[in-house]
C-alpha cells in the first residue's frame, strides 16, 4: 500500500474516533450537551414538583427543612453544570488540537508542491474559448446520457444552455445516449436493432440477454433463447470462437447455483463496444481530445515538477525552448498518432525543415546529416550503415505516414 | 514500471493535496466556531447559574425555577446550534473518506493492473477536473439575477453577455435556471464529493459580483469576515476595494456619499497609501471644478460612469474615434479647467472600468491564497503540459479535414490515417498548441514492415495491402489485386513498386 495514503487513512480514523468509537469530539460535545439539559429538565421537574406538593399541604414543612431539600437539588445542579461546562471546553480543545495534528501528521506529509510553479506556457486568455470547444466535445462524447433531458432536442438545448455546447457538435452525440440510455436501463430492443449485424455487438448483446433471462429465475427461457439466437449467429457470421463465451452460461444453467452473473461487466462491455461502433461509424473519435491531453498532462506532470525543481537551484528556465527538455514516455494509445524518426547519425527528430531522406541502399538518414556527409551534394558518400557509396542525386525524400 | 507510465499513488495524493487540505481547513474553522459558541454560551450560562445559587440563598423557589426554565431554553439553543455544527463536521469528514476511497481504488486498480479501469478512473478525474473549471468560470449566475438597471447598458454592447443572453432566450423551456454550471455537471456525474465546489462557487459569485455587476458589497462583507487573513498579509484588498467604492460614488457625483467613504474607510489608509488619497482626493476636486464651471450647460449627457460621458463632460465634444490614452494630445486645446494633460490621464485611469478586472484578479488571488488553493484553473495546467507532452514535429501541418461534401473514399481514407486522430492536431486544441513546446523525443516510433511508395511516402506495407482490400470490400474504389491506393495523395501503385526500407 502506497505509504502516504495509509498514514492519510489511519490519521482520518483518528479524526473519526476523536472521543470514542464512531464519536468525534464534537459530537461528544452535542451529546454531552443534550445529556446536560436533560439533567437540567429533570432537576426542574423535581423542584417545580416539590413546590407544587407544598402548596398542595395542609402543614407546610419547616423553612429549614424545605431549604435543605432544595440546595441538595441545587448543589447538584451546579455540580452537573461545573462538570458539563469543563467537560465541553475540554472537548472543544481536543477537537481543535485533533485538526492541528491532522494537518502535521498527514497532510503536510502530502504536500510537496504547488500546481501554479508548473505552469510556464500558459493560455492566453483567446485560449478559452478553445478549450471551451473542446469540454462540449468531452461532455457531448461522454455525458449526453447523463442529462436530465428525454428526448434529443431537450438534451441538445440543455447542452447549449447549461455548458454553451455547439449544437452541431452535441447532435452528433445524441443518438448514441440514447440508445446507451435504453441500454442502461435494461431495454436491449433499440440497440439490438442499431448494431451492425454479426458485430461483436450483436453477439454480447445476445449474452446480455440470456443473463438477464438466467438472473429472473427463467431457464428455460434462457435456454431457448441462446439455442436460438446463439448458433444462428454463428451460421452467419462463422465466428465459431465464440462458442467458448457460451459455455459458462450454459453451465450456470445446469448448475443451479447462479449468483455470480456478471451482469454490470457485461452491461458496460456492451456500452463500450456501442460507443467504438457508433463512433467508428460516424467518423467521431473513440475518446475525446481533451481527455487524451489531459491524460498526457497526468503522466507527465512528475516530469515537470521533477525538472521544475531541479532548475530552482539552477535558476533557468525553459519556457523560452521550442522543445521540452526531457522525455515523456507516454502509452500506446497517446502515441501513434505521428510517426517519429530520429536520425540515426545526428540523433535529432526530424522535421520539416530536417527531413528524412532515403539513400540508395534504403537506410534513412536527415536531410542535414546528408547535406554534411555530400559537403552539400559536392561528392559521393558513404552510407554511415553499410558499405554503400552514393551521390546526393540518388537520395530521395521521404515521408514516414502511419496507419 | 505503472502500465500507463502513470504516477503513482503517492505521486497523486501531492498532485492532490489540496482536496485534502481545504476541508481541513473548514473542519478547523468550523471547530473555531464551536469554540467561540461555547465560550459565549458557557460565560451566559454561568451568569444564570449565579442568578439560581442568588435565588436559592434567598429561598426564593418560584425564581429558581423560572431562571431554570431560562437556562433550559439556552442550552437547547446551543444544543441547536451544535448540532448545526456537528453536520457540517460530519459532511466535510465524509468528503475526505471520499477522497482517500478514491485514492485505494486508484492503488487496486494498479495493483490488479486492470487497464480498462484504470483509464476509467482517470475519465473521472478528467470529469473532476471538468467541473472544477466550469465552477470556476461558471457566468449563468448573472443570467439568473436578469439584467438589473444599473448593468443593463453594458449588456447590451458585450458581446458574450449578448451571446449568454441569446442563449436563454432560445431555451425558454428549461424550467429552472441552474446556480452553477460545474456544480450541475459534478452531480450528474456523481462528483461532487470529490470536489469543495462551494469555496469555488463562492469565489464564482463574487467575482461575477464584481466583474459584471460592478457590485462590491458580497465583496466587502466578505473582506470582513476574513480580516485576520487580509491583515496578516499586509493585503491591499481592503483599500482597493473602498478606493472602488470611493471611486464609484464620484462618477454617479454623489459628493456626500463620496466623502464619507473618504472620512470613515479611505483615511484608515493615510499611512499605507497615502499617494493613492492624494489621489482621491484630488479627483473629488478636480470633477467639482470642473463641474462648477460648466453648470450652464449642465445636460443629460453628463454621466461620468462612461468613457465617453467622461470625455463628453470635461471636453464638451464626443470622444473620437482613435482616442487613446497614449497618443492624444488633446489636452493642450481642451477646455480643461486648472487641470493639466497628466493629471487628465491619472484621473481617467482611475475612473476606468479596467479597475474592476483588477479588483477581481485581486479578490481571487486572496481568495485562493487563504485556501491554498491554485491560482490557475487546474485544467489548463494539464492541458497545457499535456500539450506539449503530445505536441510532436509533425504537428499542426494544416492536413484539411475532409469537408461533409467530401466523397465517402475521402472520409474513409481520413479516417485511416492515424494523425488525424491526434488530439493537439485537433480543430479544438490546434489553436493552443502553436505556441507551446514540442515534446522531446529518444527514440524512434515507426511501424513494421516500413515500404516506400514511388512518390517517397513510406508506409506499414501489410497494413497498406489492409486498406487496399477494405476500399474495395466497402466499394469505395476498384483495385486490382495487388493494386494499393496512397490514403494521403490517393495515387495507385502496384505492389511490386514497394521498396522495403531500413530506417534504423
Ligand atoms: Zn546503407
Ligand atoms: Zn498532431
Amino acid at each position: 500500500m502506497s505509504e502516504l495514503l495509509g498514514t492519510l487513512e489511519s490519521e482520518y480514523n483518528k479524526l473519526l474516533e476523536g472521543a470514542s468509537p464512531s464519536k468525534t469530539h464534537l459530537k461528544k460535545v452535542l451529546e454531552d450537551t443534550h445529556e446536560f439539559r436533560l439533567n437540567v429538565k429533570r432537576l426542574k421537574g423535581y423542584l417545580t414538583k416539590q413546590v407544587q406538593e407544598e402548596r398542595e399541604k395542609d402543614t407546610p414543612t419547616p423553612a429549614t427543612k424545605l431549604a435543605k431539600k432544595q440546595q441538595v437539588a441545587v448543589d447538584k445542579l451546579n455540580r452537573l453544570h461545573k462538570n458539563w461546562d469543563s467537560g465541553i471546553k475540554k472537548s472543544t480543545k481536543l477537537a481543535t488540537q485533533q485538526y492541528s495534528k491532522f494537518q502535521k501528521n498527514a497532510l503536510n506529509k502530502v504536500y510537496d508542491f504547488e500546481l501554479d510553479q508548473v505552469y510556464t506556457n500558459k493560455f492566453d486568455p483567446g485560449a478559452r474559448e478553445h478549450i471551451e470547444r473542446a469540454i462540449g466535445l468531452h461532455i457531448s462524447r461522454y455525458n449526453v446520457s447523463q442529462i436530465p433531458e428525454q428526448d434529443s432536442e431537450g438534451m441538445v438545448r440543455y447542452l447549449d444552455h447549461v455548458y454553451g455546447v455547439d449544437p452541431r457538435v452535441s447532435t452528433n452525440f445524441v443518438q448514441m445516449a440514447e440508445i446507451v440510455g435504453q441500454l442502461r436501463k435494461d431495454n436491449l430492443d433499440t440497440c439490438m436493432e442499431w448494431c451492425t449485424k454479426g458485430s461483436n455487438l450483436e453477439f454480447e448483446l445476445h449474452l446480455l440477454k440470456a443473463m438477464f433471462l438466467l438472473e429472473s429465475g427463467d431457464k428455460l427461457a434462457t435456454y431457448q433463447y441462446l439455442l436460438k439466437s446463439i448458433p444462428d449467429f454463428m451460421q452467419k457470421t462463422q465466428k465459431k470462437s465464440v462458442r467458448h463465451r457460451v459455455a459458462p452460461l450454459l453451465a450456470q444453467l445446469v448448475v443451479s447455483t447462479g449468483g455470480d452473473l456478471k451482469l454490470e461487466e457485461q452491461r458496460n462491455n456492451c456500452v463500450d463496444l456501442l460507443t467504438r461502433e457508433y463512433c467508428d461509424r460516424n467518423n467521431l473519435p473513440f475518446n475525446s481530445s481533451l481527455f487524451l491531453v489531459v491524460m498526457s498532462g497526468i503522466i507527465s506532470f512528475q516530469f515537470f515538477i521533477k525538472y521544475k525543481t531541479l532548475q530552482a537551484v539552477r535558476h533557468v528556465d525553459w519556457s523560452t525552448e521550442n522543445e521540452l527538455p526531457f522525455h515523456v514516455k507516454l502509452p500506446d494509445f497517446l502515441t501513434n498518432f505521428h510517426p517519429i524518426f530520429i536520425c540515426p547519425v545526428l540523433k535529432e527528430e526530424t522535421t520539416e525543415e530536417n527531413p528524412p531522406y532515403a539513400l540508395p541502399c534504403h537506410h534513412v538518414i536527415s536531410k542535414f546529416s546528408l547535406d554534411k556527409l555530400s559537403k552539400n551534394g559536392t561528392c559521393n558518400f558513404k552510407c554511415p550503415y553499410c558499405p554503400v557509396t552514393g551521390a546526393r542525386g540518388k537520395t530521395s525524400k521521404v515521408n514516414f505516414v502511419m496507419l | 514500471m505503472s502500465m500507463l507510465n502513470e504516477p503513482t499513488v503517492d505521486f497523486h495524493l501531492k498532485l492532490n493535496e489540496q482536496t485534502f487540505h481545504i476541508p481541513n481547513e473548514l473542519l478547523k474553522n468550523n471547530v473555531k466556531k464551536v469554540h467561540k459558541l461555547v465560550e459565549h454560551e458557557s460565560r451566559r450560562l454561568n451568569q444564570l447559574f449565579d442568578d439560581v445559587n442568588i435565588f436559592m440563598g434567598a429561598q426564593e423557589s418560584q425564581n429558581i425555577i423560572n431562571k431554570l426554565n431560562e437556562i433550559i431554553k439556552v442550552v437547547e439553543l446551543l444544543e441547536r446550534k451544535l448540532e448545526k455544527r456537528v453536520n457540517v463536521e460530519c459532511e466535510l469528514l465524509k468528503r475526505i473518506e471520499y477522497r482517500i476511497n478514491y485514492y485505494k481504488e486508484l492503488e487496486s486498480l494498479k495493483s490488479t493492473r486492470n487497464r480498462d479501469g484504470l483509464i476509467n478512473w482517470y475519465q473521472r478525474y478528467t470529469n473532476i477536473l471538468i467541473g472544477e473549471y466550469l465552477t470556476r468560470n461558471n457566468n449563468l449566475y448573472d443570467q439568473e439575477l436578469g439584467v438589473d438597471s444599473k448593468t443593463g447598458a453594458n449588456i447590451g454592447t458585450d458581446l458574450n453577455a449578448g451571446i449568454r443572453q441569446k442563449r436563454k432566450m432560445s431555451s425558454p423551456t428549461v424550467p429552472n435556471l441552474p446556480m452553477n454550471a460545474g456544480f450541475q455537471f459534478l452531480k450528474s456525474q456523481n462528483l461532487e464529493n470529490y470536489l469543495d465546489y462551494d469555496i469555488l462557487i463562492t469565489a464564482n459569485q463574487i467575482a461575477n459580483s464584481l466583474e459584471t455587476h460592478h457590485d462590491l458589497s458580497l465583496l466587502i462583507s466578505w473582506i470582513r469576515e476574513n480580516q485576520a487573513f487580509l491583515e496578516s498579509k499586509s493585503s491591499v484588498l481592503e483599500f482597493e476595494t473602498r478606493f472602488q467604492e470611493y471611486i464609484e460614488l464620484v462618477k454617479v457625483q454623489n459628493y456626500p456619499g463620496a466623502i464619507n467613504c473618504f472620512q470613515t474607510h479611505l483615511i484608515n489608509f493615510i499611512h499605507t497609501n497615502f499617494e493613492e488619497l492624494k489621489l482621491a482626493s484630488g479627483l473629488l476636486v478636480f470633477i467639482k471644478s470642473c463641474k462648477g464651471s460648466m453648470l450652464k450647460q449642465h445636460s443629460a449627457e453628463n454621466d461620468l460612469t462612461s468613457r465617453r460621458g467622461f470625455f463628453q463632460f470635461f471636453f464638451r465634444k464626443p470622444l473620437p474615434k482613435t482616442f487613446s490614452p497614449e497618443t492624444s494630445g488633446l489636452g493642450s486645446d481642451s477646455a480643461i479647467v486648472g487641470s493639466s494633460n497628466g493629471d487628465f490621464e491619472r484621473y481617467t485611469r482611475v475612473l476606468d472600468d479596467e479597475r474592476w478586472d483588477t479588483l477581481k484578479g485581486l479578490f481571487l488571488q486572496e481568495y485562493y491564497s487563504m485556501y491554498g488553493i491554485s491560482q490557475h484553473d487546474p485544467l489548463l495546467i494539464y492541458l497545457s503540459l499535456g500539450i506539449s507532452t503530445l505536441k510532436t514535429k509533425a504537428c499542426l501541418q494544416g492536413l484539411p479535414n475532409p469537408d461533409a461534401e467530401d466523397s465517402p473514399m475521402d472520409n474513409f481514407l481520413h479516417n485511416e490515417l492515424n494523425h488525424s486522430k491526434c488530439p493537439v492536431c485537433s480543430a479544438e486544441f490546434a489553436p493552443l498548441a502553436s505556441d507551446l513546446p514540442y515534446a522531446h523525443h529518444i527514440q524512434s516510433n515507426l511501424f513494421d514492415n516500413p515500404v516506400m511508395l514511388p512518390n517517397g511516402n513510406v508506409y506499414d506495407g501489410k497494413k497498406l495491402k489492409a486498406l487496399a482490400n477494405k476500399l474495395v470490400s466497402k466499394n469505395l474504389c476498384s483495385l486490382d489485386t495487388d493494386q494499393i491506393m496512397d490514403p494521403v495523395d490517393r495515387s495507385v501503385y502496384n505492389e511490386k513498386e514497394f521498396i522495403t526500407m531500413y530506417p534504423t
